[in-house]
């Protein structure tokens, strides 16, 4: 969800995809970075999003790009999101 | 000169790359893409730290600490690759299954466009007075 939602704001490569959401969550996500290949990967098996060569300040790069099916399922998975932590701020409100 | 050339430790990068490329599964292709981008990565993020003000070879150790155990990424690999391995399977199975009930269904209407059509509509009326049984399709 979070690399749909990070491809969602430009289409980026591995690396920019990495500082978006370090820089978004102000460094909440602690993780191997090079775990990001096989899901994005994974993502477009999904055709959730589309990738191709470009050249990025004169170096060719893999770049990602949202896919129309990648926008809906966001959607969704905001959707769920949004109720799943809406349930459980009210539990904590409630204690 | 680059720093790294003065000395005989091997290149950080290099290192990792071979040892990620020894662990991944899939097509030389793919594995060759994949490469490419761990490697433009390892390039992004060593410049980076260049830039905060590290020494080029710390740059490149960073980067590589921070990309992960080499086996977890092939990990992560392999286990998309099943997933599309089992994927195409499932299509392959799928493709048999409605291929084996096409030729059924084929036999079964070719079978009937043998039958004389007079014989066929005067069994039909003997079976209502009788059983439905025989006015269904051969082979049902």
């Amino acid at each position: 969800m979070l690399l749909l939602a990070a491809l969602q704001s430009r289409p980026m490569h591995g690396y920019a995809i990495i500082e978006y959401v370090r820089q978004a969550s102000a460094g909440q996500f602690d993780y191997a970075e090079g775990t990001i290949y096989p899901a994005l990967r994974r993502l477009e098996d999904d055709g959730l999003v589309h990738s191709r060569w470009s050249e990025t300040e004169g170096r060719r790069r893999r770049t990602y790009d949202i896919s129309a099916k990648g926008e809906r399922a966001l959607s969704g998975h905001r959707s769920e999101w949004r109720r799943f932590t809406k349930g459980v701020e009210a539990v904590l409100e409630h204690g | 000169m680059d720093e790294r050339t003065t000395t005989a430790d091997p290149v950080p990068r290099d290192v990792y790359l071979r040892d990620v490329a020894g662990r991944l599964a899939g097509s030389r292709r793919t594995r060759t893409r994949l490469l490419a981008e761990i490697r433009d990565h390892l390039d992004d993020a060593a410049a980076a730290n260049r830039s905060a003000g590290m020494h080029p070879l710390q740059a490149e150790q960073r980067a590589v600490e921070l990309l992960g155990n080499p086996a977890s990424l092939a990990e992560g690999w392999e286990a998309r690759c099943s997933r599309l391995r089992r994927r195409r399977r499932g299509r392959a199975a799928m493709l048999i299954a409605t291929s084996a009930i096409a030729s059924i269904l084929a036999a079964a209407q070719h079978a009937d466009g043998h039958r004389d059509p007079a014989a066929t509509a005067a069994r039909c009326r003997v079976a209502r007075s009788s059983t439905a049984a025989d006015c269904r399709p051969p082979g049902s």
